[in-house]
Order: structure tokens, then C-alpha cells, then sequence
């Protein structure tokens, strides 16, 4: 089936480095973001608009 | 108050006042020109005899003026003025942010006398020449130095969303600048690219998408990220999901740009890849909405007296169906009924007036009374507003998608005897006209719209009511950058930065690298002849005048295509072409294999009057061709150029080029007088021009 797949590709080797880095960065940025860094960091980095300055801030 | 208490306790708030009025000055700008431009189509004399306001030279303007004027304004304007309050910092220098303001500008004004005129590299969204695109580079270089100078002074570690994706603006708008118009010029405003053509289609595509990508989506999402929660006083709706968000997006983005050449002589590996990643696009774009959207989560009811949460809840669910039809359009036979025809127009502006001119009125409609210390003069007009522009916005979408899917069934519809239905291209033509009535309606309720904002803001900016001052930087006791805490990787500039860089040039060496040896593609059994100078010089003409805006030069393998007009084309035929002009747009025929079809007289009165030959030709006259002279003083030049660029001239090609090329026009206006022209046409464009067409489709044979 690979076989099949890659038949019409040229250099093959570029197309599975380029999924392989993609699928290394998504699924790093996943677990990253859902399993290493804590809610709590979250919610400071979500307030940042709203806590720090600006017009309308809760100063 | 001396200079130092302003810049260390002060924001910059002048620089984006600056940039928020001049983007209300370039968006009326860009509309007028679309307007003209799209009754153009409907009512073809309306470019009144004038070659400066014809429509292959008036939609480069509007699409330059939209772009890089109208939303690149509000974009420089609305991240200066987020980035200083996430980081809480005045901004690097106010003398870098006033030579990016004056620098822009300049940018825009060089754009809007050259464009007319008829200079351009005949790239879409790239058109502008050698001198404007350094000009360009500078003026990007002295922002990014603002930005990052910026970054770099900051006193909130850790960067916020928004900021990332202003990071992956600014760095990947330059490579895409600078890779897509390296060129050699031959004349202080003329000159050739180095790529050519599949290389060149390729390489501008995967600009073209991008610039898309890089300058009307991830700024403007980075926009979203900070002005959503602002106007609603909420945060994100999910933090987690932006970062995902962030990172999936500019992985994949810059993958997508063959989807815009389907079909085409690319090779099938790049075509099949940049299909599979449009159709992965769906699940971040859709991550970025939905996020946006469920912001407003529990907040619904006040919708209805809050115009400006209108104008975001509309710009986010045009986000949304942009980004959902764009992958559809991707997929390979959804391109091959509706590439070339208006149906991409309609999904373009369903971004650009949805998306980001909802964003860009939002934005502004939050931001002036903020700046100008005072309130909105009227929420009642911007409620119109919203409204005249959303009617305005549906009736130009739903226009364009029914003409194009209805021209584009029209040009495939196949008899029982295998023929085609419609063989006459202009039965598809007029069919379409009072839908492009509609397209004109729609945008000038869209303009309306827009004329009742500006009323709205003139008025507010009158109503200020101290002297403006710039806002106090909040909080300026922490310095949370310099704790020595340690921090996760969004405290980190320059590691964040080269991260983002390194995800986008991941998918630009793989897609580029292999066609940088074109000749991996080619047929050895074929050579390409390059064009003479008489009909290279009528090529210059053809780019000149737009003409690849109307007429695409690419037949795809489909059947009805290749009944229509001959068989379909390859590599060998435009290896040669600086720059390729494949088009992506049929508002008349495909000419890719025009030459010797018709005589040099049906060419001749066809350009000075296309309703000669066909009564209902919407086509406008270029009578200008037969006043004008050819400058042969710039041919030699010309062909050596494009003989260091790799085209197969000889020395004596080159040395000979202007006696050759005065030579063909003689024989070609021989021709013509001997049918009866009486006018002496030997030395006029038309020749030239006349020469080119005829070449077209007999280099590159086997």
C-alpha cells in the first residue's frame, strides 16, 4: 500500500521527513500544552489582555 | 512630563492613531477601485477609451490597495498598539514606528502611480517592480526591528498568543518578499524574474497562498486573540487550544499554495501534497473559530445592542466558511469545476470583506473612542453599518459562487456525440453578466456601509474631549522579564522565534528544493525554441497590460478542456517564461495554444475592436497598441538578461535583437497592409503584440 501510495511521488524521502516533522510538532505541542504546562500558567496567560494595562484593564 | 518620563512611562498611542486614520483613507481607496473594476465587467466602455484605468491595470491596483493598504495599515496599527499593552512596553522607537509609517505609505503611493502606468512583474499579489519591492524589504526590515526591539525591552515575560502569531507575520512575510521577487532588472522599472515557468507558478503560488496565510490570517488571528477578549472583557474562551492552534496553522499553511495550480503541468507529487495539507488546514482554522467564538459563550444576549460584537461575530464565522471552502476548493475535482471562474473571486472576498474588513471595522470602532478619549458618536450608524455590509458582503458571495459554478458547468457540459454544449466561450460569458450586476451591488452596499463608518469616526474624533494624550503603562513595577524565575518556552524571544521559522521553512525546502532542477521534469525528446525579440517584446506588452488576468495560459488534462482547446499543456512549454503566465482566472478564453488558430488581421481588429469580431465581447478595446511605438532600445538588453537567467539565446541573438526584431514587425505589417490596413503600423506596439499571440503554443512541441 506504501508502495502504492508513494508511486507517484519524486523524492519520496522529503514527502516522510516533512510527515514526520509535522506529526513531531503537532503531537509535541499536544502534549506540551495538555500534559506538561498547568492550568493554572493558563489561565495568567489567558488574562494577559485583561490584568496587565490597556484601557479597559482591570489595572 | 520631559521625553524620558514619556517613553518609559508612556504608551505610543500617536503612531496607531496614525495608522488607524490612514487605513480609513486606503480602504475607501481599494472599494472605489474594486467597484470600477467589477462594473468594468458588467459595462465594458466603463474604462472610457483610458489604457491607465483598464482592467488588467485597475485589478492589480485594487488587489495591492486591499491588501497591503487597507489591511496592512490596520494590521501595523492594531499590533503596534496590542503588542505594547501585552508586553507593557512602550514600543522600541518612535522614530523606527514613524519611518515604518511614512516608509508604507510611500510603498502605497509608488504602487498606485506605477501600477496604472502599466509596470509589473506579472505576478499576482506581486506585482510590483524591483525598486518598490527593495523599498518594501527596507520598510518590513525597519518593523521587525520596532517589533523585535520591542520584544526585547519588555516587562511581561511571558509572550501572550497574539504575539506569537505577530512573530510568525513578520518572519515569514519576509522570506515570502524576498524568495518570490528576486529579479534582474533590465531598466530602472522594468524587470525579469529568476524563476520561470513551472518553477515561477510554484514559487508565486506558494507566495500568493501565503499571502494569504502570513498577511490576512495570522495577523489578523493574532488580532482576534487580543481584541476579542479586550471588547468582551473575557479571556480566550481556551488557552491550550490557541497554542495548538498557533502551531498545527503555520506548520501546514505554507504547504498549501499548489492547490492554486491543480490540474496544471506541476508535477503530480507537489499537486497531490499541497491538496492533503489544504484539506489538514480545516481542523486548525476551525480550532481558531471556534475558540473565538466560544469567547462570546454565556455573553450571547448582549450581541444585540453591541454593534462592534456584531462586526466580530461575523468576521469569525466568515473566518470560518473561507476556511472551509477553501480546502473544498482544494480537493482535485471541485478545482476542476470551479478554478478559473468567479467562484474563487466570490471566496476570496467572503475572506477579505468578511474576515478581515469586519475585523479591521471592529478593531477600529473599539479602538478610536479609546484613542481619542472620548465615545462613539453613533452605535446606531455602526449598527447600519454592520448591516450594509453584511447584505452587501452575501449578495457578492452568492453571486460570484452561482456565476462560477454556473460558468464552469457551462464550459464541461458534453453532449451525447461528445461535443462540446456551449463551444462558443462567449455563451458562458454573457450568461454570467447580471450576476455581475449583483457582484457591483453588493459592493456598493458595502461601501455605503463603510462611508456611514467614517462619518461615524470623523464625528467621534471631533467630539474628543481633552488634548490627546498617550495612555500611562500600567503596572510598571513589574519586571517580571528580569525575576530570574525561570520560565517555559513563551518566555523566550528569540528560541520562540526561530521555532516558528523553522516550522515554516520546513514545508518551503521540501516543495521548492526538488523543482530547483527543473530538468528532472522535462522531456530530453523536446527542445523549447525561446521566443523572438519581436514576440518576447509582445509578451512584455501582454504582461503589461494585465492581459493574464482575464486569459489563463494553462489547458488542464480534462476533457472538456482539451475540446475546447487543444491538448493539454506541459512543463516544455513555458520552461522558458519569465514570468509564467498560467492566470488563474478565465474571464475569456484560455489562449495557451492561440498562435496560427487565426490570421495577423482577425488579431489586428480583435485588439482595436473585440466586438468587431464577437458583438458581445466584453473584452475593452486597446487601441492604444496601434498609436504607440515600440521601444526597441531596451530589446538587446532584454534578451541578455534573460539569457543569463538560462533562456537559449546566442550571442548573436542577442547583438542582432533589435534588427531582428524590426525585421519580423516588417513582414507582419506587410501582411496587414496588404489586407487592407492603411494606417503605418510598422513600428507600433500592435506588431509586437501581434507577434506574441501568434507564438503562443508553438514552443516546447515535440
Amino acid at each position: 500500500m506504501f508502495k502504492q501510495a508513494f508511486m507517484n511521488f519524486s523524492d519520496s524521502h522529503l514527502i516522510v521527513l516533512g510527515f514526520i516533522l509535522f506529526m513531531g510538532t503537532f503531537l509535541g505541542a499536544l502534549i506540551w500544552t495538555l500534559f506538561v504546562q498547568n492550568k493554572l500558567f493558563y489561565k495568567q496567560m489567558s488574562e494577559i489582555p485583561l490584568n496587565k494595562g490597556g484601557e479597559n484593564g482591570k489595572q | 512630563m520631559n521625553n524620558n518620563d514619556i517613553k518609559t512611562n508612556y504608551y505610543d498611542d500617536d503612531i496607531v492613531r496614525k495608522f488607524a486614520m490612514i487605513t480609513l483613507v486606503w480602504a475607501g481607496v481599494a472599494f472605489l477601485v474594486g467597484l470600477i473594476a467589477a462594473l468594468q465587467l458588467a459595462f465594458w466602455p466603463l474604462n472610457g477609451g483610458l489604457e491607465w484605468i483598464t482592467f488588467g491595470r485597475l485589478r492589480p491596483l485594487h488587489t495591492n490597495a486591499a491588501i497591503f493598504a487597507f489591511a496592512g495599515n490596520a494590521i501595523f496599527g492594531g499590533m503596534y498598539h496590542s503588542t505594547q499593552r501585552l508586553l507593557r512596553t512602550r514600543l522600541f522607537s518612535d522614530t523606527l514606528s514613524r519611518i515604518h509609517f511614512w516608509g508604507w505609505q510611500l510603498v502605497i503611493l509608488c504602487a498606485a502611480i506605477s501600477l496604472p502606468l502599466g509596470f509589473t512583474q506579472g505576478k499576482e499579489y506581486a506585482e510590483l517592480e524591483w525598486p518598490i519591492d527593495i523599498l518594501i524589504t527596507l520598510v518590513w526590515v525597519v518593523f521587525a526591528i520596532n517589533f523585535f526591539g520591542t520584544l526585547y525591552k519588555r516587562r511581561e515575560k511571558h509572550m501572550y498568543v497574539a504575539i506569537w502569531f505577530y512573530i510568525a507575520t513578520i518572519l515569514t512575510v519576509a522570506v515570502l518578499h524576498i524568495v518570490n521577487s528576486i529579479a534582474i532588472p533590465f531598466s530602472f522599472m522594468k524587470s525579469y524574474t529568476v524563476w520561470a515557468g513551472m518553477q515561477d507558478a510554484l514559487v508565486q503560488w506558494w507566495y500568493g497562498h501565503n499571502a494569504v496565510a502570513f498577511f490576512l490570517t495570522t495577523p489578523f488571528l493574532g488580532l482576534m486573540y487580543y481584541y476579542v477578549p479586550k471588547i468582551l472583557n473575557a479571556p480566550i474562551y481556551s488557552y491550550r487550544l490557541s497554542i495548538i492552534h498557533f502551531w498545527a496553522l503555520v506548520f501546514i499553511y505554507i504547504w498549501a499554495g499548489p492547490h492554486h495550480l491543480l490540474y496544471t503541468s506541476l508535477p503530480d507529487w507537489l499537486q497531490t501534497l499541497g491538496m492533503v495539507f489544504s484539506v489538514m488546514l480545516w481542523a486548525p482554522s476551525w480550532g481558531g473559530m471556534i475558540n473565538g467564538l466560544l469567547t462570546f459563550k454565556g455573553r450571547w444576549h448582549l450581541v444585540r445592542s453591541e454593534p462592534v460584537w456584531k462586526f466580530l461575530i461575523a468576521a469569525l464565522t466568515f473566518y470560518g466558511m473561507a476556511t472551509f471552502e477553501g480546502p473544498l476548493l482544494s480537493i482535485k475535482s471541485v478545482s476542476a469545476l470551479g478554478h478559473y471562474t468567479d467562484w474563487i473571486v466570490g471566496h476570496v472576498h467572503g475572506g477579505a470583506l468578511g474576515w478581515n474588513g469586519f475585523m479591521i471595522f471592529a478593531m477600529l470602532y473599539y479602538l478610536v473612542p479609546k484613542l481619542w478619549n472620548t465615545e462613539l458618536y453613533s452605535k446606531k450608524l455602526a449598527e447600519q453599518h454592520f448591516w450594509l455590509g453584511l447584505v452587501g458582503i452575501i449578495l457578492y458571495y452568492v453571486s460570484m459562487v452561482v456565476a462560477g459554478v454556473t460558468q464552469g458547468l457551462m464550459w464541461k457540459a458534453v453532449d451525447s456525440n461528445g461535443l462540446l454544449v456551449y463551444p462558443e466561450f462567449i455563451e458562458t460569458v454573457v450568461r454570467i453578466i447580471p450576476l455581475y450586476w449583483i457582484r457591483a451591488l453588493g459592493g456598493l452596499l458595502y461601501i455605503i456601509g463603510f462611508v456611514l463608518m467614517v462619518y461615524n469616526i470623523v464625528k467621534t474624533v471631533k467630539s474628543k474631549k481633552a488634548p490627546l494624550t498617550d495612555t500611562a503603562i500600567a503596572n510598571l513595577v513589574n519586571e517580571n522579564v528580569k525575576d530570574n524565575q525561570p520560565r517555559l518556552l513563551e518566555g523566550y524571544a528569540t528560541v520562540f522565534s526561530v521555532l516558528a521559522l523553522l516550522a515554516v521553512l520546513v514545508g518551503t525546502v521540501i516543495e521548492i528544493y526538488p523543482t530547483l532542477n527543473v530538468h528532472r521534469y522535462v522531456n530530453p525528446e523536446i527542445t523549447t525554441q525561446p521566443f523572438s525579440a519581436l514576440e518576447q517584446e509582445g509578451r512584455d506588452l501582454y504582461v503589461r497590460e494585465g492581459c493574464y488576468l482575464c486569459h489563463s495560459q494553462q489547458i488542464r488534462p480534462l476533457v472538456d478542456e482539451k475540446l475546447r482547446y487543444g491538448d493539454p499543456s506541459t512543463i516544455e512549454e513555458s520552461i522558458y517564461d519569465h514570468p509564467y503566465q498560467w492566470g488563474s482566472k478565465r474571464t475569456g478564453p484560455d489562449l495557451a495554444r492561440l498562435g496560427k488558430k487565426y490570421p495577423d488581421m482577425w488579431h489586428y481588429r480583435h485588439m482595436l475592436d473585440p466586438r468587431e469580431i464577437q458583438p458581445k465581447s466584453i473584452m475593452p478595446a486597446y487601441d492604444w497598441l496601434a498609436k504607440k511605438n515600440i521601444d526597441y532600445s531596451q530589446i538587446k538588453k532584454k534578451l541578455n538578461v534573460l539569457k543569463n537567467l538560462g533562456v537559449p539565446y546566442t550571442d548573436e541573438q542577442v547583438q542582432n535583437a533589435d534588427v531582428d526584431a524590426e525585421a519580423q514587425a516588417k513582414v507582419i505589417s506587410e501582411g496587414l497592409k496588404q489586407k487592407g490596413v492603411a494606417e503605418k503600423i510598422e513600428n507600433k506596439e500592435i506588431i509586437a503584440m501581434i507577434a506574441y499571440l501568434q507564438a503562443l503554443g508553438q514552443k516546447g512541441k515535440k
